[in-house]
Protein backbone atom coordinates (compact mmCIF):
# COMPACT_ATOMS: atom_id res chain seq x y z
CA UNK A 1 0.00 0.00 0.00
CA UNK A 2 2.78 2.36 1.10
CA UNK A 3 4.88 1.36 -1.92
CA UNK A 4 1.98 2.11 -4.30
CA UNK A 5 1.47 5.54 -2.71
CA UNK A 6 5.18 6.27 -2.95
CA UNK A 7 5.33 5.24 -6.59
CA UNK A 8 2.39 7.52 -7.34
CA UNK A 9 4.18 10.38 -5.58
CA UNK A 10 7.39 9.68 -7.50
CA UNK A 11 5.49 9.77 -10.81
CA UNK A 12 3.92 13.12 -9.90
CA UNK A 13 7.28 14.56 -8.75
CA UNK A 14 8.87 13.52 -12.04
CA UNK A 15 5.99 15.24 -13.83
CA UNK A 16 7.00 18.49 -12.11
CA UNK A 17 5.15 18.52 -8.78
CA UNK A 18 8.30 19.09 -6.70
CA UNK A 19 6.43 20.02 -3.50
CA UNK A 20 5.32 16.40 -3.07
CA UNK A 21 8.93 15.51 -2.29
CA UNK A 22 8.34 16.88 1.22
CA UNK A 23 6.45 13.64 1.92
CA UNK A 24 9.69 11.66 1.56
CA UNK A 25 11.64 14.14 3.69
CA UNK A 26 9.01 14.02 6.44
CA UNK A 27 8.84 10.21 6.34
CA UNK A 28 12.51 9.26 6.13
CA UNK A 29 14.62 12.22 7.39
CA UNK A 30 14.82 10.97 10.99
CA UNK A 31 15.71 7.40 10.02
CA UNK A 32 18.32 8.50 7.50
CA UNK A 33 19.81 10.96 10.00
CA UNK A 34 19.96 8.23 12.66
CA UNK A 35 21.89 5.99 10.26
CA UNK A 36 24.29 8.71 9.08
CA UNK A 37 25.04 9.99 12.58
CA UNK A 38 26.06 6.43 13.50
CA UNK A 39 28.40 6.18 10.51
CA UNK A 40 30.06 9.61 10.65
CA UNK A 41 29.84 10.09 14.44
CA UNK A 42 29.32 13.86 14.11
CA UNK A 43 25.82 15.38 14.41
CA UNK A 44 26.81 18.50 12.44
CA UNK A 45 28.21 16.51 9.52
CA UNK A 46 25.26 14.14 9.73
CA UNK A 47 22.77 16.99 9.25
CA UNK A 48 24.59 18.26 6.17
CA UNK A 49 24.97 14.76 4.73
CA UNK A 50 21.27 14.01 5.34
CA UNK A 51 20.41 17.10 3.28
CA UNK A 52 22.83 15.93 0.57
CA UNK A 53 21.14 12.53 0.54
CA UNK A 54 17.72 14.05 -0.16
CA UNK A 55 19.07 16.35 -2.88
CA UNK A 56 20.85 13.37 -4.50
CA UNK A 57 17.69 11.32 -4.17
CA UNK A 58 15.68 14.05 -5.89
CA UNK A 59 18.23 14.40 -8.70
CA UNK A 60 18.35 10.64 -9.30
CA UNK A 61 14.64 10.00 -8.84
CA UNK A 62 14.26 9.30 -12.55
CA UNK A 63 16.65 6.35 -12.27
CA UNK A 64 14.54 4.64 -9.57
CA UNK A 65 12.90 1.75 -11.42
CA UNK A 66 10.99 0.26 -8.48
CA UNK A 67 13.01 -2.97 -8.47
CA UNK A 68 13.34 -2.62 -4.69
CA UNK A 69 11.48 -0.65 -2.04
CA UNK A 70 11.96 3.12 -2.22
CA UNK A 71 13.29 3.12 1.37
CA UNK A 72 15.94 0.51 0.43
CA UNK A 73 17.04 2.64 -2.52
CA UNK A 74 17.16 5.74 -0.29
CA UNK A 75 19.18 3.91 2.38
CA UNK A 76 21.64 2.83 -0.31
CA UNK A 77 22.21 6.49 -1.29
CA UNK A 78 22.54 7.43 2.40
CA UNK A 79 24.99 4.60 3.10
CA UNK A 80 27.20 5.45 0.10
CA UNK A 81 27.15 9.18 0.92
CA UNK A 82 28.07 8.63 4.57
CA UNK A 83 30.78 6.04 3.89
CA UNK A 84 32.32 8.31 1.21
CA UNK A 85 32.38 11.15 3.76
CA UNK A 86 34.21 8.98 6.31
CA UNK A 87 36.73 7.99 3.61
CA UNK A 88 37.33 11.65 2.77
CA UNK A 89 37.82 12.47 6.44
CA UNK A 90 39.94 9.35 6.91
CA UNK A 91 38.09 8.17 10.02
CA UNK A 92 40.23 5.68 11.90
CA UNK A 93 38.42 2.61 13.25
CA UNK A 94 39.61 -0.05 15.63
CA UNK A 95 41.19 -3.11 14.04
CA UNK A 96 40.72 -6.48 15.70
CA UNK A 97 42.76 -9.55 14.81
CA UNK A 98 40.62 -12.02 12.82
CA UNK A 99 41.99 -15.01 14.73
CA UNK A 100 40.56 -13.57 17.96
CA UNK A 101 37.08 -13.50 16.42
CA UNK A 102 37.21 -17.24 15.68
CA UNK A 103 37.91 -17.97 19.33
CA UNK A 104 34.71 -16.30 20.52
CA UNK A 105 31.83 -18.67 21.28
CA UNK A 106 28.45 -17.76 19.78
CA UNK A 107 26.64 -18.53 23.03
CA UNK A 108 28.76 -15.98 24.93
CA UNK A 109 27.93 -13.31 22.35
CA UNK A 110 24.22 -14.17 22.47
CA UNK A 111 24.20 -13.98 26.24
CA UNK A 112 25.95 -10.63 26.43
CA UNK A 113 23.98 -8.93 23.65
CA UNK A 114 20.67 -10.14 25.07
CA UNK A 115 21.22 -8.56 28.48
CA UNK A 116 19.34 -5.25 28.30
CA UNK A 117 18.84 -4.71 32.03
CA UNK A 118 22.31 -3.68 33.17
CA UNK A 119 22.89 0.05 32.49
CA UNK A 120 26.67 -0.31 32.81
CA UNK A 121 26.70 -3.01 30.14
CA UNK A 122 24.51 -0.85 27.91
CA UNK A 123 26.92 2.08 28.25
CA UNK A 124 29.83 -0.19 27.30
CA UNK A 125 27.81 -1.53 24.41
CA UNK A 126 27.23 2.02 23.13
CA UNK A 127 30.99 2.68 23.22
CA UNK A 128 31.72 -0.64 21.51
CA UNK A 129 29.30 0.16 18.66
CA UNK A 130 30.94 3.58 18.23
CA UNK A 131 34.34 1.87 17.88
CA UNK A 132 33.21 -0.26 14.93
CA UNK A 133 34.22 0.55 11.36
CA UNK A 134 31.69 2.79 9.53
CA UNK A 135 30.37 -0.02 7.32
CA UNK A 136 29.94 -2.37 10.30
CA UNK A 137 28.23 0.39 12.27
CA UNK A 138 25.84 0.97 9.37
CA UNK A 139 25.15 -2.75 9.08
CA UNK A 140 24.32 -3.12 12.77
CA UNK A 141 22.18 0.06 12.79
CA UNK A 142 20.23 -0.94 9.70
CA UNK A 143 19.63 -4.48 10.97
CA UNK A 144 18.76 -3.78 14.59
CA UNK A 145 17.41 -0.22 14.54
CA UNK A 146 15.83 0.11 11.09
CA UNK A 147 14.69 -3.54 11.03
CA UNK A 148 16.02 -4.16 7.55
CA UNK A 149 16.14 -7.77 6.35
CA UNK A 150 19.35 -9.45 5.25
CA UNK A 151 18.12 -9.29 1.62
CA UNK A 152 17.49 -5.55 1.88
CA UNK A 153 20.89 -5.07 3.51
CA UNK A 154 22.46 -6.90 0.59
CA UNK A 155 20.94 -4.29 -1.79
CA UNK A 156 21.83 -1.33 0.44
CA UNK A 157 25.44 -2.35 1.00
CA UNK A 158 25.92 -3.78 -2.49
CA UNK A 159 27.21 -7.14 -1.27
CA UNK A 160 25.86 -10.71 -1.35
CA UNK A 161 23.42 -12.05 1.25
CA UNK A 162 26.05 -14.52 2.49
CA UNK A 163 28.51 -11.66 2.88
CA UNK A 164 25.95 -9.65 4.86
CA UNK A 165 25.46 -12.57 7.26
CA UNK A 166 29.21 -13.04 7.68
CA UNK A 167 29.75 -9.33 8.32
CA UNK A 168 26.89 -9.27 10.82
CA UNK A 169 28.27 -12.20 12.80
CA UNK A 170 31.73 -10.67 12.72
CA UNK A 171 30.43 -7.28 13.90
CA UNK A 172 28.61 -8.95 16.83
CA UNK A 173 31.77 -10.77 17.83
CA UNK A 174 33.80 -7.57 17.59
CA UNK A 175 31.28 -5.81 19.84
CA UNK A 176 31.54 -8.68 22.29
CA UNK A 177 35.36 -8.52 22.32
CA UNK A 178 35.34 -4.75 22.79
CA UNK A 179 32.88 -5.01 25.67
CA UNK A 180 34.85 -7.83 27.26
CA UNK A 181 38.06 -5.79 27.04
CA UNK A 182 36.28 -2.80 28.62
CA UNK A 183 34.92 -5.04 31.42
CA UNK A 184 38.39 -6.47 32.08
CA UNK A 185 39.88 -2.96 32.25
CA UNK A 186 37.32 -1.74 34.79
CA UNK A 187 37.97 -4.68 37.11
CA UNK B 1 21.43 -15.19 16.71
CA UNK B 2 18.88 -14.43 19.42
CA UNK B 3 16.95 -11.18 19.78
CA UNK B 4 20.03 -9.16 20.77
CA UNK B 5 17.76 -7.01 22.92
CA UNK B 6 20.64 -4.96 24.33
CA UNK B 7 21.78 -3.97 20.83
CA UNK B 8 18.26 -2.96 19.83
CA UNK B 9 17.84 -0.94 23.04
CA UNK B 10 21.13 0.94 22.67
CA UNK B 11 20.60 1.73 18.98
CA UNK B 12 17.01 2.79 19.63
CA UNK B 13 18.06 5.18 22.41
CA UNK B 14 20.51 7.19 20.35
CA UNK B 15 20.13 10.76 21.66
CA UNK B 16 20.79 12.49 18.34
CA UNK B 17 17.71 14.31 17.09
CA UNK B 18 17.18 16.15 13.85
CA UNK B 19 17.56 19.90 14.41
CA UNK B 20 14.44 22.09 14.32
CA UNK B 21 13.45 23.19 10.83
CA UNK B 22 15.51 20.53 9.10
CA UNK B 23 12.66 19.44 6.83
CA UNK B 24 12.06 23.02 5.63
CA UNK B 25 15.77 23.57 4.94
CA UNK B 26 16.07 20.29 3.06
CA UNK B 27 12.95 21.09 1.03
CA UNK B 28 14.42 24.51 0.13
CA UNK B 29 17.55 22.78 -1.19
CA UNK B 30 15.39 20.37 -3.18
CA UNK B 31 13.49 23.30 -4.71
CA UNK B 32 16.83 24.89 -5.69
CA UNK B 33 17.89 21.58 -7.25
CA UNK B 34 14.56 21.41 -9.12
CA UNK B 35 15.07 24.92 -10.49
CA UNK B 36 18.61 24.02 -11.57
CA UNK B 37 17.27 20.89 -13.27
CA UNK B 38 14.63 22.94 -15.10
CA UNK B 39 17.28 25.41 -16.30
CA UNK B 40 19.55 22.57 -17.43
CA UNK B 41 16.67 20.98 -19.32
CA UNK B 42 15.92 24.35 -20.98
CA UNK B 43 19.61 24.80 -21.95
CA UNK B 44 19.78 21.27 -23.35
CA UNK B 45 16.55 21.82 -25.29
CA UNK B 46 17.85 25.10 -26.70
CA UNK B 47 21.18 23.50 -27.68
CA UNK B 48 19.42 20.61 -29.40
CA UNK B 49 17.15 23.05 -31.27
CA UNK B 50 20.17 25.15 -32.37
CA UNK B 51 22.03 22.02 -33.47
CA UNK B 52 19.01 20.81 -35.38
CA UNK B 53 18.60 24.20 -37.05
CA UNK B 54 22.30 24.24 -38.02
CA UNK B 55 22.03 20.71 -39.43
CA UNK B 56 18.93 21.70 -41.41
CA UNK B 57 20.63 24.86 -42.73
CA UNK B 58 23.73 22.89 -43.72
CA UNK B 59 21.53 20.26 -45.37
CA UNK B 60 19.60 22.97 -47.22
CA UNK B 61 22.81 24.58 -48.43
CA UNK B 62 24.14 21.18 -49.58
CA UNK B 63 20.93 20.43 -51.46
CA UNK B 64 20.85 23.84 -53.14
CA UNK B 65 24.55 24.06 -54.02
CA UNK B 66 25.34 20.44 -54.91
CA UNK B 67 22.22 18.50 -55.76
CA UNK B 68 20.26 21.12 -57.72
CA UNK B 69 20.98 21.17 -61.47
CA UNK B 70 21.23 24.99 -61.51
CA UNK B 71 23.42 27.37 -59.47
CA UNK B 72 21.68 29.72 -57.04
CA UNK B 73 24.36 32.30 -56.35
CA UNK B 74 24.03 36.01 -55.69
CA UNK B 75 26.68 37.98 -57.48
CA UNK B 76 27.79 41.33 -56.03
CA UNK B 77 28.46 44.06 -58.64
CA UNK B 78 32.11 44.96 -59.03
CA UNK B 79 33.04 48.23 -57.26
CA UNK B 80 35.12 50.64 -59.32
CA UNK B 81 36.56 53.96 -58.10
CA UNK B 82 36.24 56.69 -60.69
CA UNK B 83 37.09 60.48 -60.24
CA UNK B 84 33.37 61.26 -59.97
CA UNK B 85 32.85 58.65 -57.23
CA UNK B 86 35.79 60.15 -55.27
CA UNK B 87 33.77 63.33 -54.72
CA UNK B 88 31.04 61.21 -53.16
CA UNK B 89 33.69 59.61 -50.91
CA UNK B 90 34.87 63.02 -49.63
CA UNK B 91 31.25 64.02 -48.95
CA UNK B 92 30.72 60.82 -46.95
CA UNK B 93 33.84 61.53 -44.88
CA UNK B 94 32.67 65.12 -44.29
CA UNK B 95 29.25 63.96 -43.02
CA UNK B 96 30.89 61.30 -40.83
CA UNK B 97 33.29 63.84 -39.30
CA UNK B 98 30.41 66.24 -38.67
CA UNK B 99 28.41 63.54 -36.85
CA UNK B 100 31.46 62.65 -34.76
CA UNK B 101 32.05 66.29 -33.84
CA UNK B 102 28.39 66.76 -32.84
CA UNK B 103 28.59 63.63 -30.67
CA UNK B 104 31.69 64.93 -28.89
CA UNK B 105 30.06 68.34 -28.32
CA UNK B 106 26.88 66.65 -27.06
CA UNK B 107 28.84 64.55 -24.55
CA UNK B 108 30.82 67.58 -23.37
CA UNK B 109 27.71 69.75 -22.90
CA UNK B 110 25.86 66.93 -21.05
CA UNK B 111 28.81 66.52 -18.67
CA UNK B 112 28.96 70.28 -18.01
CA UNK B 113 25.23 70.45 -17.32
CA UNK B 114 25.15 67.41 -15.02
CA UNK B 115 28.15 68.37 -12.85
CA UNK B 116 26.52 71.11 -10.68
CA UNK B 117 23.50 68.85 -9.90
CA UNK B 118 25.79 66.04 -8.76
CA UNK B 119 27.76 68.37 -6.49
CA UNK B 120 24.66 69.84 -4.88
CA UNK B 121 23.36 66.28 -4.35
CA UNK B 122 26.57 65.33 -2.58
CA UNK B 123 26.29 68.38 -0.31
CA UNK B 124 22.74 67.47 0.67
CA UNK B 125 23.81 63.98 1.67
Amino acid sequence: METKKEQEYIRKILDGNTLLFSYFIDTYARKIHALIVRIVASPEDAEELTQDVFVKCFNKLGSFKGECKFSTWLYRIAYNTAVSATRRKKVVSLHIDESLLYQVADDDVDEMLDNDSDERVLAQLEKAIDSLAPDENALVTLYYHNDKSVQELSVILGISVANVKTKLFRARKKIYLLMKTACDETR
Amino acid sequence: MKQDKALRKVLGNSGHQLPFGFEARAMRLVMVAAEKKRKQAYAVGLSVTCLLAAVLAAGGYYVVSVLFPFKMQLRLPKVELTPSSLNLLFLSFYIGALVLLLLVVDTYVRKRLQKPNGRSGENVI
